[in-house]
């Protein structure tokens, strides 16, 4: 995984145990002008150290991510790749290569008569999928999944279900995201989710997102499997639950929010009250953290008093398509290393949100499983669930 | 750096050439007129951006049906030296 927290899942892990964020001053072309001066980048990328110059050609910034995550899962795990049509890839993103589409259009726009031939396959959401299957000749299912802030939990979801149900053998899944171009932030800008500052989630003063970017993907496999092969396993995901609010584009419903979470702990066959951690969607907009402090309430009871819930977005920013990604690896650091990460930005305390925030650093705890909670603009949820094993 | 405008076939052969020798980063005496373009080692997205390239530099617009049935470096200078009346 990459993010603003680092280039590889270890810096992630250690910037968590430290209480760092990677929040910064905007850096890159054409953002003069902007309300938002603040993102969660990677800064020190350079696509030249992790690809040929023909390669980087062809693939946008976001697909380049999900590629290095993917490359990274592979030789964590040290999976080798024995029957390659029984592996999946499942990636989520929610924009796309809107970089590549940024630069086109301005060129388009200004003084050019058309666009580069590669602006469709380096935007095309499958386009990170695409380049993994065939630098490792994976032949098994292969595709995209795209619901906005919930697109990686989508795909990790979807990718458990097919190991689960013996589909196919392991699955690449998770998600990547490259939202730092001009158009894109003048779009998040126009719909007033961001904060101008930086993000506060669950903090009194808060005033919206800070958008993020990186890629994380988890290779998951059946238990026996890993086991027969003396795998590093982080975890075991137990369940997968989605809901849709059927309700608002915008505004979330902490019924569809708890409805998701209920299926995830009845996919699961567990009881609320064996759940220690919940790594929030929390994105520090209004709507959001207030909405599922209340779904967290009515799906706990007062167990939720006993859960520790951080928004680790504070840290790494919101990487919308990837944000479920990035907190699934959250998630796991908070099970292996018994800790639960901090929300970073937290002021003050809201009466609307009335949980434990983990909001004076990174807190050590016994921890067995966590709930990584994903809700999308279009109302539609998806959470996870993941158990020490 | 926008080179002239060729001002014979010869000059557009060499120019088309030299563009497919960078590209493939071999020498300009390894590329046969008559092979196609896969043989060469062209992936598809490849000759979609040769031609491209060619089109912003000689300020020629070769139709989609006539781009789609390029098939060698011969057949490509060819289109071109139409579009230019060489």
């Amino acid at each position: 995984m990459l993010s603003a927290l680092g280039p590889t899942r270890r810096e992630f892990w250690q910037a968590l145990g430290e209480g760092r964020d990677g929040i910064g001053q905007l850096v890159g072309p054409r953002m003069e002008g902007l309300r938002v001066q603040t993102g969660a980048q990677l800064l020190d990328y350079q696509p030249g150290d992790h690809f040929e110059q023909r390669q980087a050609d062809n693939l946008d910034p976001f697909a380049q991510y999900f590629v290095i995550a993917g490359r990274e899962a592979v030789q964590d795990a040290g999976f080798i790749i024995e029957s390659p049509e029984r592996v999946a890839i499942v990636a989520g993103s929610a924009g796309g290569g809107q970089p590549t589409l940024d630069e086109q259009y301005h060129r388009l726009y200004g003084q050019a008569r058309k666009v580069h031939p590669f602006t469709i396959p380096k935007f095309m959401l499958n386009a990170g999928a695409s380049f993994l299957a065939q630098e490792l000749g994976v032949t098994g299912p292969s595709f995209a999944v795209s619901t906005a802030c919930s697109s990686s939990n989508h795909a990790l979801g979807q990718a458990f279900w097919m190991v689960r149900q013996g589909l196919v053998d392991a699955a690449l899944a998770g998600g990547s995201e490259a939202p730092f171009c001009n158009g894109y932030l003048r779009a998040w800008e126009a719909i007033r989710a961001m904060d101008p500052v930086r993000c506060r989630p669950f903090s009194r003063d808060r005033q919206g997102m800070t958008l993020g970017e990186g890629g994380g993907v988890l290779l998951l496999e059946a238990e026996s499997r890993a086991l027969g092969r003396g795998a590093k396993i982080y975890a075991e995901i137990v369940g997968f639950g989605m809901s849709s609010d059927a309700h608002d584009l915008t505004r979330p419903l902490p019924e569809g929010a708890a409805a998701a979470m209920r299926a995830a702990l009845q996919d699961a066959s567990m009881a609320p009250h064996e759940v220690d951690y919940i790594n929030a969607h929390g994105t520090g907009t209004p709507a959001n953290d207030g909405n599922e402090t209340r779904a967290i309430r009515a799906v706990f009871g007062s167990h939720a008093d006993r859960l520790l819930v951080s928004s680790t977005k504070s840290a790494h920013g919101h990487a919308l398509g990837a944000a479920g990604a990035l907190e699934a690896a959250a998630s796991l650091f908070a099970l292996q290393e018994g800790m639960a990460p901090a929300t970073l930005g937290y002021n003050e305390p809201d009466p609307e949100c009335d949980l434990d925030y983990v909001h004076q650093g990174p807190r050590k705890a016994r921890l067995r499983v966590a709930m990584s909670n994903t809700f999308a603009f279009g109302g539609l949820n998806a959470v996870l669930l993941f158990r020490r094993n | 750096m926008t080179k002239p405008r060729p001002a014979n076939r010869g000059q557009l052969q060499r120019q088309v050439l030299e563009f497919i020798a960078a590209k493939l980063n071999r020498p300009i005496e390894d590329i046969p007129l008559d092979k196609s373009f896969e043989s060469l080692g062209f992936e598809s997205m490849d000759a979609f951006d040769l031609l491209f390239a060619l089109e912003d530099e000689l300020k020629v617009s070769i139709p989609d049906d006539v781009a789609r049935s390029l098939d060698t470096v011969r057949g490509l200078v060819d289109c071109l030296a139409q579009e230019l009346r060489l």
